[in-house]
């Protein structure tokens, strides 16, 4: 009799496909699933529950993480911070197993994202690590 | 059965898209709070403890793993009331944007990563997680998780630990737990699609 193990059932399935389909803001029911405080990773305390940590089951959400980290380092310019995220989405969705174009349209959603709604983010970060 | 499991699984990442799509258009909606965007911290109640997820730090004091460990509420009060000692520390241990000898004098006792792992002054260190709570009646013992871009443009993921103790009601930095730190960890995505880290040593081991 074969044993039918998870990891059989994604190769029989295709699971693949299904991950591709795949966004999760990695909270649940008002907390983070990794056991982190809200806006440990994209998003803020009030928003973490909307914006996704994982696009077509790829993870960013070290790299949002990096990015609130660098916004908050006193003399940091955003121009770097904001230009790292996209490099370092890039990357990490490649060593996950993303192809080139899943990679560069979620660095290219998170990088229009942090261009439009970061300057607020920004100067609030700088004010409050800076004083 | 197979195609039954397929529908439900359309269904749930169909239910998923719409709450995202929903939630973005909230997000990018006119009549949203600017709070969405500027993140000014918050009070995060645990067990029935609170604590201040505020400046400064609030990064730090965000990568506190709180829930995902079995922690009293007295292990809790602990380390609610030793968080700003513990953050401020993490952030002199990162050492960002700081040059080195502006640094205030630290105990010498604590391991530097940027020595022991020799990064530059331009990179850029960054806390992961703050977790594997250990509280006893004196002290309070965890890990750090740090990350930061490697070489290779790779997130490069190293743990040490920490012991802490109350002294003058303050909390300071004890001593390490151990005489060496875990090192790099090796990172892999489980079932659900995120990473999962453990050290090196211990995942060539298995």
């Amino acid at each position: 009799m074969q044993e039918c193990n998870i990891e059989l059932t994604r190769q029989v399935q295709g699971g693949g496909f299904w991950d591709f389909l795949k966004f999760d803001s990695g909270t649940t029911n008002g907390a983070r699933e990794d056991g982190n405080a809200l806006g440990a990773g994209c998003g803020t305390a009030k928003s973490d529950a909307y914006v996704p940590d994982m696009l077509f089951g790829i993870d960013v959400s070290q790299a949002c993480f990096q990015h609130d980290q660098s916004y908050s380092t006193c003399g940091f310019s955003r121009l770097t911070a904001d230009t790292n995220l996209s490099n370092n989405i890039l990357k990490d969705c490649n060593a996950q197993g993303g192809n080139a174009l899943t990679c560069n349209v979620i660095a290219g959603v998170y990088s229009v994202s942090v261009s439009l709604f970061g300057a607020s983010a920004f100067k609030q970060a700088q004010a409050q690590s800076c004083n | 059965m197979q195609r039954e499991q397929q529908v439900h699984r359309w269904h749930t990442y169909r239910k998923r898209f719409e709450s995202l799509v929903f939630g973005l258009g909230l997000l990018f909606s006119s009549g949203c709070s600017t709070e969405y965007f500027v993140d000014k911290g918050h009070v995060d109640g645990v067990g029935g403890i609170a604590f201040e997820i505020k400046p400064p730090y609030l990064n730090e004091k965000k990568a506190f793993n709180l829930r995902g460990e079995s922690l009293s509420p007295a292990d809790l009060q602990k380390i609610s009331e030793a968080m700003p000692f513990i953050a401020a520390f993490t952030n002199a241990q990162l050492g960002n944007g700081i040059s080195p000898a502006l640094l205030p004098v630290s105990e010498p006792k604590v391991r530097s990563i940027r020595e022991i792992q020799k990064l530059n002054a331009d990179t850029f260190l960054s806390v992961k997680t703050i977790q594997n709570w250990q509280i006893t009646a004196q002290q309070i013992e965890f890990n750090i998780d740090y990350f930061y871009t490697g070489q290779d443009g790779q997130f490069v993921y190293y743990r040490d630990n920490y012991v802490f103790k109350s002294n003058k009601q303050k909390w300071v930095f004890e001593k390490h737990a151990t005489a060496e730190p875990e090192g790099v960890l090796a990172c892999e995505k489980n079932s659900s699609g995120w990473r999962v880290c453990v050290p090196l040593k211990r995942a060539k081991e298995n």
